[in-house]
């Protein structure tokens, strides 16, 4: 014996079905409220440099204090725009935009100390007419060692050059103390070849020393770099993360200063007919609906007079509607376009 | 009266700078922020290119220096703010003329903060302002003002255990060797000295053992720092082994004001220090002014409040060397556990403190924003923001197998520059002649370890 089982015949909704119209008012009036409120959160993000703003928090949690360096006035101004009210650009600081990899290594590189960005320049120069089958140190590089050597002690960027100096005598390019460099605290005389020419390494190969001077002068940089797609990942959850927030806070400010808690909502659409449900739907808009319809300014002043409980119950019921309205506009746009067809469908099937 | 020319950054850093609300809030983190540095610490990642904590003095000294086993060092703890006292310390900082620096905490108050505007950026005002063109390096352990900043401490390592910030150490003039950590050890691997000091990071709160009351059932149980104390007492052993003198060196101290601070849970920490007969002295900070305590005082300490027994006749001695250029505090506290030799003496603090600060000090008001308020009517205060009164740091000079350790103490600048004439502090110009730092160096207190 075989057991069938039972179909029950479930009693969908049909037109003219206080549900059904209850739902389509109530998401036609969470589309209309989610549409303010994401014209009021453009305008606060445009406002407040929304978006450069979660780029810098999320570079300082990605780089770590370091990243301050960065948002100094004038290391990185041409890189950014104007702020919102910056019609002249008087002030050396603005909004940092997201960069890519390339930009964001090269923008890193301005927090280095003058005489490494030099030298970072020097060699990538060397790397260059190298790869062009240039054979020796060029004039620029000549020139770059000797300026390097006549730093003095007295000098702000002595450490720097000196630095600089050890890790390229390691690579053959040597100084030399003279009596009158050990007077002026200065780092050395460069030794030069027989001839005057080259410096006793000539033929070095800029490429390895450009690896090894990355090694020891930027080795966060390479490790921002290697760890940037993660980066990228990051910063793009940490806006989303913000715009959500600001969504919750703008609807739950709006339900609180509108008089608009969930369970109001869902009263009034409970009473709406369907054929003025469909018109909601089909305008979703405020003024479609009148003010009227949502606001109700008295009630809020009752509220306080019915004690602690029901303002506690008030709070409830716009937190509910702020997570709603967080859904966002396209989701109630989705649900109530949904909900429209079906009720055309259904009214087409009765006919 | 010398005329003292301080630069422009010295200004607005005196005792109103802690009566603003951010400044008061940011200071006062322990009690809004529970205390995990240990899991701070540990999410500190490696610094790049080193591969142990240990780093040998000659790293520090200057370079192509001849290696001949002696050099001079300075300890400071407790720096200051970049107000007028810590740039008043400078002409004797400068005129020790020292291979290199340590500070034992506290470089950056109120709560260890960078930032892009130069002034609310706690390191420039604070550390690399001042110490502008020392040309010399400089190393530190982090106090609980470091780790109140928002990255808790972050923002120390990356100054000073990478090489992020290697631009505003030259830029400012500083010679800058990358320290292993936030702890760590410098030795002399060829043993001319037999000399050992370490660092130790005592985070926000000193809890160490990782203690937390019955009553604070809201907190969540800090982490004991088993990584730390493992790799101190492997140090220390090793020292031993190797016959090694050990100066150990942390911010904040257990025994201070001649009593025990209730609120710190480092009984670990004692336990080793009290286990090992290589350590020679310990050195603190925090506390804003010198007390010297005695081998017999410390052993005292050791065994009664924390059960250790240390060796006999071999305790170490122990300094609070808090007094380097931040506010002055205290010294007329009771002397009835423990004794102390303080600076400024109990009769230079009453000439120096006004009627209502001493009664806040006995209050137990002192290190509050109260005290901070009242400091502002203050005589010295009054006319110089925060005068370069009683400072104190210590100097250790090695030489071979000998060293010797100095308090140096600095009663007023003025007397330091008698008659007439300008006196740029952060230049150190006029220098101090041989005669008067001599009066500051307490060779008669000094001590070989």
């Amino acid at each position: 014996m075989v057991c069938r089982p039972v179909l029950r015949e479930v009693a969908l909704p049909s037109f003219g079905s206080p549900l059904l119209s209850t739902l389509l008012a109530l998401a036609a009036t969470f589309l209309a409220l989610s549409i303010v409120v994401q014209i009021v959160q453009e305008f606060y993000k445009y406002i407040t440099k929304s978006k450069s703003r979660a780029y810098e928090n999320a570079l300082m949690d990605f780089l770590g204090p370091w990243a301050s360096q960065l948002f100094r006035p004038g290391v990185l101004f041409n890189l950014q725009a104007r702020g919102p009210f910056q019609f002249k650009r008087l002030s050396p600081r603005g909004a940092l935009l997201p960069m890519d990899r390339d930009d964001l290594m090269r923008a890193l590189e301005r927090t280095c100390s003058p005489w490494v960005k030099r030298a970072t320049d020097a060699i990538q120069m060397e790397c260059q007419l190298q790869q062009d089958g240039s054979v020796g140190a060029s004039t620029n590089w000549k020139r770059f060692l000797g300026e390097l050597g006549k730093v003095e002690k007295a000098e702000a960027g002595y450490w720097d050059a000196h630095e600089v100096a050890i890790l390229l005598a390691d690579w053959g390019h040597d100084w030399k103390k003279s009596a009158a460099a050990d007077e002026s605290g200065r780092i050395g005389d460069l030794i030069v070849a027989d001839g005057g020419n080259e410096t006793r390494n000539g033929g070095f190969d800029a490429s390895e020393l450009r690896v090894a001077f990355r090694r020891r002068f930027m080795p966060h940089i390479d490790k921002a770099a290697a760890d940037f797609p993660q980066f990228e990942r990051n910063s793009s959850y940490a806006y989303q993360r913000r715009n959500l927030r600001q969504t919750f806070i703008l609807a739950f400010l709006l339900a609180l200063a509108f008089d608009l808690p969930f369970d109001k909502l869902y009263a009034k659409a409970s009473v709406v007919t369907p054929e003025t449900a469909v018109a909601m739907a089909e305008q979703a808009t405020i003024g479609a609906f009148g003010l009227d319809y949502l606001v109700n300014w008295s009630d809020v002043s009752q509220i306080w007079n019915d004690g602690l409980f029901a303002v506690l119950r008030h709070l409830f019921s716009c937190l509910v509607t702020a997570l709603l309205l967080s859904f966002g506009a396209p989701f109630w746009n989705d649900l109530t376009s949904s909900l429209l067809q079906f009720q055309r469908s259904r009214k087409s099937g009765a006919s | 009266m010398p005329r003292l020319i301080f630069p422009k950054a010295a200004k607005n850093r005196g005792p109103g700078f802690w009566m603003r609300g951010g400044n008061l809030l940011a200071a006062r983190r322990k009690f809004l922020r529970p205390d995990h540095s240990t899991e701070w610490r540990d999410s500190f990642p490696s610094p790049v290119g080193r591969t142990s904590r240990t780093v040998a003095f000659s790293e520090l000294q200057a370079p192509n220096r001849p290696n001949t086993g002696s050099f001079r060092f300075l300890i400071l703890g407790d720096t200051g703010e970049g107000d007028h006292s810590q740039y008043g310390f400078l002409p004797l900082i400068r005129a020790l003329k020292a291979d290199f620096m340590m500070i034992a905490g506290d470089v950056a108050y109120p709560a260890g903060r960078t930032s892009d505007n130069p002034e609310l950026d706690d390191y420039l005002c604070g550390f690399f302002q001042p110490y502008r063109n020392l040309n010399c390096s400089i190393w530190a352990v982090p106090g609980n003002h470091e780790y109140y900043s928002e990255r808790n401490g972050l923002e120390f390592f990356q100054i000073f255990c990478t090489e992020s910030f290697t631009s505003q150490w030259h830029q400012h003039g500083l010679r800058f060797v990358c320290q292993p950590g936030t702890y760590w050890e410098l030795s002399d691997p060829e043993e001319q000295t037999g000399l050992v000091v370490i660092g130790l990071d005592t985070g926000q709160c000193a809890n160490l053992d990782g203690d937390k009351s019955w009553w604070q059932f809201w907190k969540s149980r800090p982490k004991r720092d088993d990584h730390q104390h493992a790799w101190l007492r492997e140090r220390l052993d090793r020292a031993d082994e190797h016959g090694q003198k050990v100066i150990v060196m942390f911010h904040i101290p257990g025994l201070v004001r001649c009593e025990h601070d209730k609120s710190t849970h480092m009984g670990e920490l004692h336990h080793i220090l009290a286990s090992h007969p290589c350590v020679r002295l310990v050195v603190t900070g925090h506390e804003h002014n010198f007390q010297e305590y005695d081998a017999g005082q410390f052993g005292k300490y050791l065994a009664e409040v924390h059960g250790a027994k240390p060796f006999p006749g071999v305790s170490p001695r122990y300094l609070v060397a808090g007094g380097s250029g931040a506010y002055l505090t205290a010294t007329d506290f009771k002397q009835d556990k423990f004794h102390c030799l303080p600076y400024p003496t109990p009769s230079q603090w009453a000439d120096y403190a006004s009627v209502g600060r001493r009664f806040i000090v006995q209050i137990g008001l002192d290190k509050t924003p109260i005290a901070r308020a009242a400091a502002l009517f203050e005589k010295n205060v009054l006319t110089d923001a925060d005068a370069a009164n009683y400072l104190s740091l210590i100097m250790v000079d090695v030489a071979g197998p000998v060293t010797t350790v100095t308090p140096v103490f600095m009663d007023d600048l003025e007397t330091l520059y008698p008659g007439e004439m300008d006196v740029d502090v952060q230049a150190g110009v006029p220098p101090i002649t041989g005669h008067f730092v001599s009066k500051c160096v307490q060779s008669h207190r000094s001590f070989e370890l």
